[in-house]
Order: structure tokens, then sequence, then C-alpha cells
């Protein structure tokens, strides 16, 4: 599957990111955008995609953690994540405060079970399951 | 001050007063034509009808597009966009044309089908009643406002 970054309207010159559309559970009429961040070691999206999910992160174990020099707390929950038609089930953090406007797809996740080619030259990447 | 004629009622119509009463109302679905009133997009039936507090049925998409043309709301027809997913290589699709649709929506939450922003408000939660109720399908998400908003320190003053 090959997606093309994504423009942004920013004044900065717009840098095209690697944005990725994800399903979170059963929810199939909204997805969820996530930056598809080599550079993450969990996967972690805000709180409120939980409560979107019908997810009860109450009694999940917790990790405290920093994102973008902010600290956040993060509900591990096993969470099945789709995109496009591969679906796979892998630890999520849903967190709470959240700085972004969209997810972060990181290594635990989401890089375990795909190869993820990026090509920035041709503003694009590739994602391939991982079979085994 | 606009006079408009519709359905055998006489109406006098002022963009502020149109502007206040249509803004206090989320946006419905477009489904081909739309009118921009305070950078939001409406069908231009609902709008009317709102001000007028006639029943759609009571006149038609054409009339209501004349009368809010006619008041300097820009009206305009929907166009098929298609999403920046796979397919055949069309760089010009990359490079800008996104951003320019966004641009509108800086800092906003948004649902995103395609390239066409279908809904925006001040939270997600927001956004997907507004999909629920409307039994649609998106992409939600909100558009950063800043470079580091949009996760590259690197960028940030």
């Amino acid at each position: 599957m090959i997606v093309p970054y994504r423009d942004l309207p920013h004044d900065d010159g717009g840098r095209p990111r690697p944005l990725l559309d994800i399903a979170v559970a059963d929810v199939d009429d909204v997805r969820v955008r996530c930056l598809v961040d080599s550079g993450a070691q969990n996967t972690l999206l805000p709180g409120w995609v939980a409560d979107l999910a019908g997810i009860d992160c109450r009694d999940a174990p917790t990790r405290s953690l920093s994102v973008a020099a902010a600290a956040t707390t993060a509900a591990l929950i096993p969470t099945r994540l789709t995109v496009a038609d591969h679906s796979w089930e892998a630890e999520i953090g849903f967190c709470d405060p959240w700085p972004y406007g969209w997810g972060l797809l990181g290594q635990l996740s989401f890089f375990r079970y795909f190869t993820v080619s990026f090509r920035a030259a041709d503003l694009e990447f590739e994602l391939e399951p991982v079979t085994s | 001050m606009t006079t408009a004629q519709v359905a055998g009622e006489v109406f006098e119509l002022n963009p502020v007063m149109v502007e206040r009463t249509v803004l206090a109302l989320d946006p419905e679905p477009i489904r081909e034509h739309y009118v921009v009133i305070g950078g939001r997009r409406y069908p231009p039936k609902q709008a009317l009808a709102a001000v007028t507090g006639l029943d759609r049925s009571d006149f038609t998409t054409h009339q209501a597009r004349s009368i809010l043309r006619r008041l300097g709301f820009g009206v305009h027809r929907r166009r098929p966009v298609s999403a920046p997913s796979g397919g055949p290589d069309v760089p010009e699709r990359r490079r800008g044309s996104e951003a320019a649709v966004l641009r509108p929506y800086v800092g906003r939450w948004v649902a995103q089908d395609g390239l066409e922003v279908l809904f925006d408000a001040e939270s997600p939660q927001d956004v997907v009643r507004w999909l629920r109720r409307n039994g649609l399908s998106a992409t939600v998400w909100r558009v950063p406002a800043t470079a580091v908003e949009a996760g590259s320190m690197q960028s940030a003053p």
C-alpha cells in the first residue's frame, strides 16, 4: 500500500507529512489520523478515541510519558487497529492530555507489524504487512 | 438591505442578520451546492430556510442561491475530489491542494473525507456527533495551527 505524504497548511513551508488514517476497535464510521513516527517507541492515541471506541481506560495499567515536552499519562490497552483491509491487535496508549490533533504510530505497535519504506524524495511511504 | 420575494412573501434581508442566524446552526451535509457564510459551508436551502422561517419545500435551490448571492455570499458548486491515497501519481494533487483546502480550518477539529472537509468544530466530540447525526463517515483530526502542533519541534522558533 503506497500512501502519499499529506500537505499541511503551514506558513513555514508546509512540509508534507507521512500521515495515515486508521480505524480503532469496531468503529467504522470514524477514522483517526496518525503520524507514522519511526522515532516514537509507543503507539499513542488521544484519550477521546478511547471514549469513541467504548474502551474503558479506568482499570488499565498506566505509564507516564513525555510527549512534545509535556507530561501525559497513557492507559495501555490491547486494541485492534485497521488500515485499509489489514487489521492487527497491539497495545495502544490512550493519552490524556494529548498535545496533537493526531495520534502517533510507533515502533512497538505499528512498525512491529509493517515493513515501512519512506520515500521522502517522492513524498510517499509504502506499507507492507509483516506476515510472521 | 436586500428585498427578496419567496413563496409569495416579501423578506427584507441583510448580510449581518443572515450571518448571525446561520452561524448559530451546524451545517448540514453538502450535496451539490453550498454557500459560504462566516467561513463555513452551508446548503443554500438550509441557510435561506433559517433566515426566512419558510419550509424548504417552499423554494428551490436556485432561488436560495440567487438570493444569497445578491446578499454578497459566495455560492459554489461542490466539486468531486479524490483522496491522496495510492493510485496513479498526480504530483499537483499532492503539493499545495490539500494545504489550501485545510487552511481555513487551522486549529480546528475537522471531519475530512478525501480532500473535502465535511464539518469543523471546537472539539472532536462535536465532530463525531455531527458525523453520526448525519450518517456519514470521515477521518477526524485537528488541523495543526503551528509547526510545534504538527510535531515538528525542529522548525519551532
